[in-house]
């Protein structure tokens, strides 16, 4: 049965979770940028200001994905005549919103408002997808041709990148039922669509791993998915190669060609939402969700678990740069082949791997891995 | 196309410890560059041997020939006699920065600098490296026409008149002299009222 | 200093409009944003949408058939805007206007400041790379004490 925190934690963290959230983004797509910039033999934002610019450019810029956005919302703010008002309008606040509403129902370091809920992976689902229907929307509605011409491509990359997606998220799911009876002397827990409890179950058990005693990282149980929602993340943040929707050179900005200031801003803040949401998601399904639950040489746990957090989307963040560095955009048939073709098989070998982990177990064969 | 990512991930990580970035609008622009700074990248100064920046005018220098002003590729030295003054304008916002004002100038009085920040806003600031000077005109005596700047005058004549044998000189000083107040035109005329060889005051 | 002025300041947003220029300028611009100057250090990035830009970058002679649409193109953009015209012939027409009295080429359809106004001018011809940054943050600074 899911349990609540009281209501008054609830309401505070659904208010200040998505602030943190935020601004976690903003640093995560500085980080990507920067890394980004480093692969490709740049420097990237400043980080430091050399001291004799600092009186003309500022000190910092770390923030500057912040500063992007506070700067368009300082704009003025363009609506073509003949777009469709309202969606035009509205189509930005409701990806921003969908995704605020996601963070509600993720656990960032185990805290969460509504994580416990029993379908919560599901609804973070359904609020993830809301953002490429939002951008096909806006896309059509603003009259242009580069926007239809995003919106078009955007479809297709959806289609494409959903379908291991949501394949791999649930054969990851299954792991929590799946593996504990057959494992023996554990609480029995039955396959969960919560994400508290897959962090959890992550959290409470360890597996022994050729000899060695780690947590049990879905990553480790489940490697096949792990790298195809991996690929299909790229897809869902335009990432290098699959940055074909607002690809600059081809169809200017794609469904945000007529977008201008404060409407802009929004949109760019959704982007560092998704940024957060996904990260976050990847890291509560496959690395444990950075969750400690022993104070370790006296400090507090959740220090450790934000330690481990910012090490853990370190790391994710530097696989993205270097795939954002080291490729070329693709086609967008190529990218739906692509898709079709090496993350659509990787997660159909992770919805039948636990099967065959469990019937290897159960025949006696030492894979390797077992849950202790 | 495997094998070609994992080249293409090893040249990522290769260029990640090797930033090709000047570090332009901070640092000092002389600074030596020869010599590697961060990792192996950046071997370059932006103030290199030969850089054309901004030509630079001496007024002080200047005898006021126009040389440059007839070599000059964009038109950006432009020259105008009004009132007994030749009046230079130099216009930055045309120059090519070719060199050629540098090459013919006989005084040296125009050199290109290595300035290169020459940005400059708005129409109220109107080009700080606009320059306007005057020059001072020898009038032709008959007819007021201007004749040559007074220093270009003074000079050339010293010049032509040290090469001269000891012989000639008083002689030619007189000769000069007198050329110096009329103008082409009124000279031509002169020597052909007075039955002379235009080429003897030349 | 502000947010508002502050946050202008910091992310000055480029577009690159190419008008008749012959392409020396165009290639300097390139070159100004490429790895080696990086004006990524200061938050300069290029954006092919004039409506996504801060800073108008021209280049070129601005022939008569290329009047119109530099004005729409530079109606396009929400302000606060700026404009940099760089190279010469931007600012006044260059090696392509010889004479002022024997008038411009046929072509020609003014620098740039009769067309639209324009707050740097950046000579050269073509600029060096660091005076084309020069001349952004310049009028990043200008952009950021706009209304
Ligand atoms: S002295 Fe040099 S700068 Fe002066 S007018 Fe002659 S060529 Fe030009
Ligand atoms: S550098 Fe060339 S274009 Fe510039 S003033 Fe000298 S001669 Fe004219
Ligand atoms: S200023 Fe010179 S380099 Fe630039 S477009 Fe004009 S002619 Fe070409």
């Amino acid at each position: 049965m899911a349990v609540y925190l009281p209501l008054w934690e609830t309401v505070i963290i659904c208010f200040t979770l998505p602030v943190a959230g935020f601004f976690l983004g903003v640093l995560f797509q500085s980080l990507i940028r920067k890394f980004t910039a480093r692969f490709q033999g740049r420097r990237g934002p400043w980080y430091i200001v050399p001291k004799s610019l600092r009186p003309v450019v500022g000190s910092t810029r770390i923030l500057q994905p912040f500063w992007d956005i506070m700067k368009l919302m300082y704009k003025q703010t363009l609506i073509p005549s003949t777009a469709q008002r309202k969606i035009f309008m509205s189509a930005p606040f409701v990806a921003a919103a969908s995704l605020i509403i996601a963070i509600w129902f993720i656990p960032v370091i185990g805290v969460s408002a509504f994580g416990p809920f029993e379908f919560s992976l599901i609804v973070t689902l359904y609020l993830m997808l809301i953002v490429p229907l939002t951008i096909v929307a806006s896309g059509a509605a603003s009259s242009s041709p580069w926007g239809a011409i995003g919106s078009y491509r955007e479809v297709i990359l959806t289609l494409a990148y959903e379908l291991p997606f949501i394949i791999g998220i649930f054969s990851t799911a299954m792991l929590t039922g799946i593996l504990t009876p057959v494992y023996g002397g554990l609480p029995l827990i039955p396959g969960s669509l919560s994400i508290t409890d897959i962090v959890n179950f992550q959290a409470s058990h360890s597996i022994s791993f050729f000899g060695f005693k780690i947590p049990a990282f879905f990553i480790i149980l489940n490697p096949f998915a792990a790298v195809a929602i991996l690929m299909s993340l790229i897809g869902k943040l335009k990432i290098k190669p699959m940055d074909i929707p607002d690809a600059e050179v081809e169809v200017i900005a794609g469904a945000y060609t007529e977008y201008t200031g404060k409407l802009l801003g929004v949109y760019e803040m959704a982007k560092i939402f998704l940024l957060f949401v996904s990260l976050t998601l990847f890291i509560d399904m496959y690395l444990g969700g950075a969750l400690i639950t022993v104070d370790y040489l006296g400090v507090p746990s959740f220090i450790w678990s934000g330690i481990v957090f910012g090490v853990e989307a370190i790391i994710l963040i530097l696989i993205i740069s270097v795939v954002n560095a080291a490729n070329a955009r693709f086609r967008i048939d190529q990218a739906f082949t692509w898709y079709m073709k090496i993350p659509l098989a990787l997660s159909l070998i992770g919805l039948v791997w636990p099967y065959i982990m469990v019937s290897l177990a159960g025949a006696g064969v030492n894979i390797g891995i077992s849950i202790v | 196309m495997v094998k070609g990512k994992i080249k293409l991930l090893k040249e990522a990580l290769r260029s990640s410890g090797d930033i090709q970035t000047l570090d332009y609008p901070s640092g000092d622009p002389r600074l030596d560059y020869s010599q590697p700074r961060f990792g192996s990248g950046a071997k370059y100064s932006h103030i290199c041997e030969g850089l054309r920046g901004a030509p630079q005018y001496s007024e002080e220098d200047c005898c006021g020939c126009a040389a440059c002003e007839s070599v000059c590729t964009a038109n950006t030295i432009k020259t105008e006699d009004v009132n007994g003054k030749r009046v230079f304008t130099i216009d930055l916002g045309r120059c090519v920065f070719c060199g050629r004002c540098e090459e013919e100038c006989p005084e040296d009085a125009i050199k290109l600098t290595s300035k290169f920040e020459l940005a400059y806003t708005g129409p109220g600031s109107q080009n700080p490296a606009n320059v306007r000077f005057e020059r001072d005109l020898i009038l032709c005596e008959k007819c007021g026409n201007p004749v040559a700047p007074v220093k270009q005058y003074k000079i050339y004549s010293e010049k032509v008149l040290k090469n001269l044998g000891e012989k000639w000189r008083e002689q030619s000083r007189e000769d000069i002299e007198k050329a110096g107040k009329l103008c082409r035109e009124c000279r031509r005329r002169n020597a052909y009222t007075l039955n002379l060889h235009t080429r003897k005051y030349y | 200093m502000g947010l508002k002025q502050k946050a202008r300041l910091y992310s000055p947003w480029v577009f690159h409009a190419h008008c008749s220029g012959c392409n020396g300028c165009g290639i300097e611009i390139a070159a100004a944003l490429n790895p080696r100057y990086d004006p990524e250090r200061i938050g300069v990035t290029l954006h092919n949408n004039p409506r996504h830009a801060d800073i108008m970058l021209v280049e070129g002679i601005v022939a008569k058939q290329h009047v119109p649409f530099l004005k729409r193109t530079y109606e396009q953009m929400p302000t606060p805007k700026a404009v940099v015209a760089i190279g010469s012939c931007a600012i006044t027409g260059g090696v392509f206007k010889p004479d002022d009295d024997k008038g411009p080429s046929y072509t020609q359809g003014g620098p740039v400041d009769r067309i639209i106004p324009v707050d740097v001018y950046v000579p050269g011809c073509p600029p060096k790379p660091e005076a084309i940054i020069d001349g952004i943050i310049k009028a990043a600074i200008i952009l950021s004490k706009r209304d």
